[in-house]
């Protein structure tokens, strides 16, 4: 009995936050209309480019050491396999469209993105709202939402979509070197990049989009919701931080995984 | 002619424990207001409650003869605004950013008119040395000062104080009264101060303390 309410309270709690995930969704659209003023807009522009700094660019690093060893894993494990066939380039181009552009470059950005910024952003938000500047803002009547979600909202889903195309091109040449120190007679960058471009369709630019889009969209929402939710109790802001990793890492894979399998049926 | 601030019959309670209760306070345009407080008696809600950013379970509140709630955010802002006792500032941003980022969301004014405004209060209250500093590095005095002058540069029709003579020196107080005083009446604010044990009150028009619930005078 008590196993059923434990499962039946952790549903509803999951329901609770989704709804809550949908409202601050709204919530930011009808807050957007507020950028058409130059002086808010000249405000939410200060902080987006610092957030889309610290979360797309900063992550430059950490997204080209991963994307090196996954390229030069693809490559040598392939080639381990196919190294002898003569359509070697042909096959590998598919192999990668299909690992690396569909599936593991979108999971692999998106864990960078979880991991480096969004629990930064839970804990920038929880220590805002420990030092009880929340108030603060509502007491200058600066609506929170305009001035830590919006920020977050839009640079996320950008972050995430310029994470996915750096991942991809690093992997691409990190593949391509390995493969001409394995093979005497390697094609050039240039034709490797041709042949890998030509196997990628509209479809995959688009799906790749959106799951930028909506991950992003929805980590970005996640780790708001969370940094607000922390309490003034020690240790809350460290429970916000685990508490939110997961339920994002839930929402990336979900949807990754849910929208391959629509579109790539 | 309608009083610049009036609160109507205010209720007010956090849980079981009543703070107050049929509660009227009226503020009139130029008028500078202390009132005592204690510990823990609803010093700072009082402020709150005047700044409506605190719900009170009964009672309205009126700006100018209109309803709180009738007023926009921008409109609020424009009407009172608050120093809070500790902390108060944003600590993403500089202090001159904290006194700009209100003028610049509820008002078009251009960046170098708001730069002015910040600058020109500064100057008066001699709080330049403060401006390009973040909140950690403010101990509680300056961080009160810095709350000041992000206040007096908005220009609000009311301000209210929450204990700013703290912890200040009889020097740095009586300077700070005297230009403050002398602010407010030039620009036609009105001031509502809390004050505690030690600090002065004689540059006030009308004195009250918190009692039973409610203020009287003393």
């Amino acid at each position: 009995m008590a196993l059923l309410g434990k499962l039946g309270h952790t549903i509803l709690s999951l329901f609770g936050m989704l709804f809550d995930l949908f409202g601050l969704l709204s919530k930011s659209i009808t807050m957007s209309l507020n950028l058409f003023s130059i002086n808010k807009f000249s405000i939410f522009w200060q902080l987006f480019i610092r957030q889309l700094y610290n979360t797309g660019l900063k992550a430059t690093y950490i997204n080209t050491v991963i994307a090196i060893l996954i390229g030069v894993l693809m490559m040598s494990l392939t080639y381990s396999i196919l190294g002898d066939n003569n359509r070697f380039i042909d096959y590998y181009a598919k192999l990668f469209v299909l690992v690396i552009i569909r599936e593991i470059g979108p999971l692999i950005s998106g864990i960078i993105l979880i991991a480096r910024s969004a629990n930064a952003v839970t804990a920038e938000l929880g220590y805002l709202k420990q030092h009880e500047q929340l108030e603060v803002l509502k007491s200058l009547k600066i609506s929170p939402i305009f001035l830590l979600l919006l920020p977050v909202f839009y640079a996320f889903p950008l972050s995430l979509l310029l994470m996915f195309f750096y991942f991809d091109l690093v992997c691409i040449f990190s593949s391509w070197l390995l493969m001409s120190v394995l093979q005497s007679d390697s094609i050039s960058l240039h034709d490797f990049l041709e042949i890998i471009l030509d196997q990628i369709s509209l479809n995959e630019v688009i799906i790749s989009a959106s799951k930028a889009f909506i991950a992003g969209l929805f980590i970005g929402l996640t780790c708001i919701y969370y940094g607000a939710s922390v309490e003034p109790k020690f240790a809350s802001i460290s429970r916000s931080i685990s508490t939110s990793t997961t339920s994002q890492l839930i929402i990336l894979f979900t949807v990754n995984i849910l929208l391959s399998v629509i579109a790539y049926r | 002619m309608n009083n610049l601030l009036e609160l109507n019959d205010i209720h007010l309670k956090f849980g079981t424990n009543t703070v107050f209760e049929n509660l009227n306070l009226i503020l009139n345009y130029n008028e500078i207001l202390v009132i005592k407080t204690g510990v823990l008696d609803g010093g700072t809600s009082l402020l709150k409650l005047c700044n409506n950013c605190l719900t009170a379970q009964a009672g309205i509140i009126y700006y100018e003869g209109v309803v709180s709630n009738k007023l926009t955010n921008g409109e609020l802002f424009q009407s009172v605004g608050m120093q809070f006792e500790s902390e108060g500032l944003l600590s993403m941003y500089t202090v001159k950013e904290n006194c700009k980022l209100p003028q610049t969301y509820h008002t078009k004014y251009k960046d170098s008119v708001i730069n002015d405004n910040v600058e020109k209060v500064a100057q008066e209250f001699e709080l330049n040395h403060l401006l390009n500093k973040y909140p950690y590095q403010l101990n509680d005095v300056q961080l009160r000062l810095a709350n000041l002058l992000r206040l007096l540069s908005a220009k609000p029709k009311i301000i209210l104080l929450d204990e700013i003579q703290s912890g200040m020196s009889d020097k740095l107080r009586e300077g700070m009264i005297m230009k403050l005083v002398k602010y407010v009446r030039n620009h036609n604010m009105s001031l509502i101060m809390n004050i505690t044990a030690g600090d002065v009150d004689d540059f006030s028009d009308r004195k009250l303390k918190i009692e039973n619930f409610n203020l009287s005078s003393y």
